[in-house]
């Protein structure tokens, strides 16, 4: 309900904001940079003055995808000349998400959002889109329609890649090393995978000799951590592909009396957390969840003729141990995903302990 | 002939049920099979219409040796068996029932289904039932049933018609449009196989009786020329006067234990006034559902009272459902065994300490009473391999006599026992009989309905007949007789 | 007169589709009138194409819950079948087809032959087959071949070319529950295999059809869903067999068997896809939609109880 109310605010000021075009065309997070040889967005400025935006979003499954849709929701508040923020959510249905993109062209929006379940299943709904005029925005995770506006992704391989550089640093190139990954078959997963295989290829010394699927959750990744630490107790290194598992390993680990190695983890507070509290050696990769602001930003630059490149990527250089406590928020709890665009009082709401 | 089944054998496993079986049967003719329960004689029919095959011996129909081992092929040589299981569907209609594996069938192959009620429509007037066909078969009568059940088995074109106990749930209106039916497929030259318990009408109906004992061949007889006396020797080697107890003097009823004054229960008209003594059997007749059932049940589970009061022991008791009852004392055996008494699936043992079930206790220890189960075991003759055994492999007089152990093992100080005969056989019934006899004589009275008349006469002390929901009258056992039983139960004329 | 009061078997099982027929309405009064786009007929057919696969698996689902067995294999068939015919190989959909049979041909084999429960049969298949998906096509990906992008796009007097499919199939499926004799030993078998059996039902042969009709149009569903995507996902059926179960159960089809039809279970896919479209609509929020649905199954599932005589 609350959203509701911050809708209706925003919509009030609007009311209230006169004359066009007044506010200044957002600029896009500095993290974010075009891609090299990347065209520039070439779309005539719409004529309107107020825009209908509308986001479909693959799921809220978890709290990233909670705290991504808020920075969408929260950024599209702040500007007056977004008269409608539309938002479907497909509930982890791809099937369904085709239909919500469709129900979004058939509603006439001005611009889309799309955070895609799948590179290739949307497609055919995003090329109609595309085809019938309307700026079409990917953005989180990759989709692959012929024709698209903007795309504003992170390279899931990086996130893969951070933490394998660091394992193979901490390691001195040489060693065993368990990884403890999310869902099987998991585009994500598949890709942050790929980033530790293309690492580790450089290190011929380091050996992935186990590894299990903790679905990126707590109690599975503490049963998949359990079974491999006690079936391997003498390995160097953990790989995890989220922060959720890294915490059950180090629990496992001390559980059973074993030496708390290299094991890297998410940019999360939770894991922040237990990083400080049990001083692990580790190293949090980011997955910003500003791409839901940074989404609407790019949209507002696409309608108001602002330029923008074709195809951008964020890759934010990962936590380090010793960036701990600028990154921590003791005032808030685990789920929070730090560095977040959302107003102070918007993350106690949310995450107020 | 029409069919000649010489020497069968036919064992289970370790288990010999028949052996050395023969019977012959000619057209035209209403052969009668009987035999206790565990006799064999279920067995028989089912190798008859092809739910088994004999493990030896052979089996003619119409003069050729046949060999099959399904219902289908025994159903293609014109023999019709109408089993004693209930075997209607209760989500179907009549006419889907009527049809089922032979539907009538349109141009594009879909169900006929006006033709198909047309057909019924005879079918069911032919055994003088008027129904709707399309009616839900799960919401007739039971007796409605039975004889849909029948009406199914005889609508086959065959030549040879199989009926395993057709009456047991028929009332006498439908069991003499049953006898009408069977005499009208003797007259047509039809050859009849007609198993049942009931003495009485076989007399009335059949030509001549095959009588089976422990799986094998023990006598046959023309009807004419023999009776009851002998049938029952043969079959259980013990005569008919032997099978009720003794009678109890007049004056030894003992204090009222339960008192019904002026209930009306719902949905009944009533009043129904009843009293049950200390040591006496008493017992409840009337025709086909005047509400037999729902005064006993009233008395058990507490039914709703449009108004007067049930005394137990001179007090009223809780009334919130069968707990009520249980607590303050009260054992009922169920009219349908199988559906509300037993836990088919569950062994002896559990099936009688259910018995202990009622009360509060997260805590406390589920019963077990292993002793107690032994000794009921033991002293009611139940005959089973081990108390572990599923109750659903003992025969209908033994599942009868667990229950009754239910209510010993926990104590009861009244039994009601609807039906207690239904499905057993004569040797087990003796045994019952002089059971519940025993049980009033020891202080705990029980209260019996019965659609037998001459078993009600037999028991009781006393029997009470309802009419309408009401009680409205009531004979001593010795002085009663069917003809007064009757008169009461069609006119409700105080005696 | 006793006859006129009782209830007729064809219109007990039409009742049964009546408390879902009775809530879409109810439904899209309410979303009429609270969303001027709810009711207009693109969003209606944008909502009936997203279903046609889930439809389709309904259909199959209805026929082994007439049994009163229980198919949760469906969604692994489905995605298995996205997983096959995205590979560029010849005779990829007979191929697929051929997978989901045999799926369908085990599930029987296991419940008749060797007793096992339905749930656990089918529960074993699922989490097999979810395997061999996953092994078919590891990551989401792939083409499937052009006529079926075709297919999927295909629009016909304004309505898309898998919805008069779903059209069609509904209404044949509808005709063999409802009017033919294998619809009829269904309901048969379902009330009770014994009596069946004894009333000359090869409830067998039932049984094994009914399987094998399942994992049919469970692969049916698998096709249409790749024809849409484009592509084959091996997750992407997870949600299918809790979602026909559910479907099936608020159109009044009993779980325990033995009574039921199609419309029902057709129009609760219709209904839940509408309730999940009509509160996208009104912004409510992914949370409240998932409790209110949970809450209107209960209240129509426990709506069927009470006009069930002889069940």
């Amino acid at each position: 309900m609350k959203l509701k109310q911050i809708l209706l605010a925003g919509t009030m000021l609007l009311a209230f904001a006169a004359g066009p075009a007044l506010a200044e065309v957002p600029e896009l997070n500095s993290a974010l940079s075009p891609v090299a040889g990347s065209p520039m967005v070439d779309v005539p400025a719409s004529k309107k003055e107020k825009f209908v935006l509308g986001f479909s979003n693959i799921s809220v499954v978890n709290t990233w995808r909670v705290q991504m849709v808020e920075e969408l929701k929260y950024e599209a508040s702040l500007h007056p000349e977004i008269s409608e923020m539309i938002v479907s959510d497909a509930g982890g249905d791809v099937n369904r998400q085709v239909s919500d993109i469709e129900s979004l062209i058939t509603r006439g929006v001005d611009a889309i959002l799309v955070a895609p379940g799948s590179e290739v299943a949307l497609n055919g709904a995003l090329d109609k889109a595309y085809d019938a005029g309307i700026p079409v925005i990917i953005f989180s995770s990759n989709a692959t329609p012929k024709n698209y506006t903007v795309k504003l992704l992170a390279d899931d391989a990086q996130f893969g890649r951070d933490g394998a550089k660091y394992l193979a640093e901490a390691l001195g190139g040489k060693g065993n090393v368990i990884s403890i990954r999310g869902i099987s078959g998991n585009s994500i997963d598949n890709d942050r995978w790929r980033g530790v295989e293309e690492v580790f290829a450089d290190h011929p010394d380091i050996k992935v000799i186990d590894e299990g699927f903790g679905d990126w959750a707590y109690d599975k990744g503490k049963q998949v951590c359990e079974s491999l630490l006690i079936a391997h107790p003498d390995v160097q290194g953990i790989w995890s592909s989220g922060g959720a598992m890294t915490q059950a390993c180090a629990e496992v680990a001390e559980e059973n009396g074993l030496p708390l190695i290299p094991m890297t983890g998410e940019a999360n507070n939770g894991f922040l957390r237990i990083w400080k509290e049990k001083n692990l050696e580790s190293v949090a990769p980011i997955s910003p969840t500003w791409f839901g602001q940074q989404g609407v930003i790019a949209a507002l630059r696409v309608l108001e003729g602002a330029p923008i490149a074709k195809d951008n990527l964020v890759n934010p250089a990962p936590i380090t141990k010793d960036q701990i406590d600028e990154f921590y928020r003791p005032d808030l709890n685990d789920s929070y995903w730090v560095g977040s665009t959302l107003p102070d009082d918007k993350l106690k709401e949310m995450y107020g302990k | 002939m029409l069919l000649e089944a010489q020497d069968i054998t036919k064992s289970f496993g370790p288990v010999q049920a028949l052996s050395g079986v023969s019977l012959r049967l000619k057209p035209g003719s209403v052969h009668a099979v009987l035999g206790e329960n565990g006799a064999g004689k279920s067995t028989l029919m089912k190798i008859i219409s092809g739910v088994y095959s004999p493990t030896s011996g052979t089996l003619r129909v119409g003069g050729e040796d046949v060999d099959w081992y399904r219902a289908e092929q025994a159903r293609a040589a014109g023999i019709s068996t109408i089993f004693q299981e209930f075997i209607l569907l209760p989500n179907l209609s009549v006419a889907e029932n009527l049809f089922l594996g032979r539907e009538p069938r349109t141009a594009f192959g879909l169900i006929d289904r006006a033709r198909m009620r047309e057909e019924s429509r005879s079918i069911l007037e032919g055994v003088g039932l008027d129904l709707d066909p399309e009616v839900l078969t799960g919401s007739l009568r039971v007796a409605e049933q039975q004889m849909v059940e029948i009406a199914k088995g005889v609508m086959r074109d065959a030549r040879i018609f199989v009926f395993d106990e057709p009456t047991a749930a028929l009332g006498d209106r439908e069991a003499q449009k049953l006898f009408d039916l069977i005499r009208r497929l003797q007259s047509e030259g039809k050859g009849i196989l007609y198993i049942s318990h009931r003495l009485p009408e076989l007399f009335e109906l059949c030509d001549e009786v095959t009588v089976l004992k422990d799986g094998q061949f023990a006598g046959h007889f023309m009807m004419k020329d023999t009776n009851s006396d002998e049938l029952v020797t043969t079959m259980v080697g013990r005569s008919l006067d032997q099978l009720y107890p003794p009678r109890r003097p007049a004056d030894a009823a003992g204090e009222p234990v339960l008192e019904l004054r002026d209930v009306v229960v719902e949905g009944l008209s009533g009043p129904v006034n009843l009293t049950v003594g200390r040591k006496e059997i008493v017992g409840l007749a009337g025709l086909e559902g005047q509400g037999q059932i729902e005064i006993t049940r009233a008395i058990y589970e507490g039914h709703t009272l449009v108004s007067g009061e049930i005394l137990f022991e001179g007090k009223a008791f809780d009334h919130s459902g069968p707990a009520g009852g249980i607590n303050a004392g009260i054992g009922l055996i169920p009219e349908d065994r199988k559906a509300e008494g037993l836990f088919l699936s569950l062994s002896v043992a559990r099936n009688i300490s259910a018995g202990l079930l009622p009360g509060k206790g997260l805590a406390a220890a589920a019963p077990t009473a292993k002793r107690e189960i032994a000794e009921q075991v033991e002293r009611l003759r139940i005959r089973l391999r081990s108390v572990g055994q599923s109750i659903g492999e003992l025969s209908g007089g033994n599942q009868q006599k667990a229950l009754l152990a239910r209510w010993l093992v926990r104590g009861v100080k009244l039994l009601i026992c609807e039906e207690p005969t239904r499905g057993v056989d004569i040797g087990a019934k003796s045994e019952i009989y002089a059971l519940l006899r025993e049980l009033a004589d020891s202080g705990v009275p029980v209260l019996v309905t019965s659609r037998e008349l001459p078993e009600l006469i037999g028991l009781c002390d006393r029997i009470v007949v309802v009419r309408d929901g009401a009680t409205v009258a009531e004979f001593r056992g010795a002085e009663s007789s069917e003809e007064k039983i009757m008169a009461a139960a069609i006119e409700g004329a105080h005696a | 007169m006793k006859v006129a009061q009782a209830t007729t078997a064809v219109r007990l099982r039409r009742l049964s589709a009546l408390p879902v027929i009775v809530l879409i309405v109810i439904l899209a009064v309410v979303l009429g009138f609270s969303s001027p786009y709810a009711l207009a007929s693109q969003n209606l057919i944008n909502i009936l194409n997203q279903q046609v696969s889930l439809i389709l698996v309904t259909v199959g689902q209805v026929m082994v819950i007439l049994t009163a067995g229980l198919d949760l294999s469906v969604g692994s068939v489905v995605s298995m079948t996205t997983a096959i015919v995205s590979h560029d190989i010849p005779f990829a959909v007979p191929l697929a087809i051929a997978a989901a049979l045999s799926v369908g041909l085990v599930n029987a084999i296991g419940i008749l032959r060797f007793g096992v429960h339905p749930i656990l049969m089918t529960l074993s298949t699922m989490t097999a087959v979810q395997g061999i998906a996953l092994f078919v096509r590891p990551i989401p990906g792939g083409q499937v071949p052009a006529w079926m992008s075709t297919y999927a796009s295909s629009v016909f007097f304004g309505l898309p070319l898998p919805v008069i499919c779903a059209i069609v199939v509904v209404i044949v499926a509808g005709a063999i529950i409802s009017r033919s004799r294998f619809g009829l030993h269904l309901m048969a078998t379902g009330a009770s295999q014994d009596s069946a059996l004894l009333g000359g039902v090869n409830t067998n042969r039932v049984i094994l059809i009914a399987y094998l009709l399942s994992s049919f149009f469970a692969c049916l569903g698998g096709l249409n869903l790749a024809a849409r995507l484009a592509s084959g996902d091996p997750l992407v059926g997870s949600s299918f067999a809790i979602d026909s179960i559910a479907a099936t159960a608020l159109g009044g089809t009993q779980l325990s068997g033995g009574l039921g039809g199609i419309t029902g279970p057709v129009t609760g896919v219709l209904f839940l896809a509408l309730l999940g479209n009509g509160l996208n609509l009104l912004n409510i929020s992914t949370y409240y939609q998932m409790i209110i649905k949970g809450a209107l199954l209960i209240l129509a599932v426990s709506a069927h109880r009470r006009s069930q005589p002889g069940l």
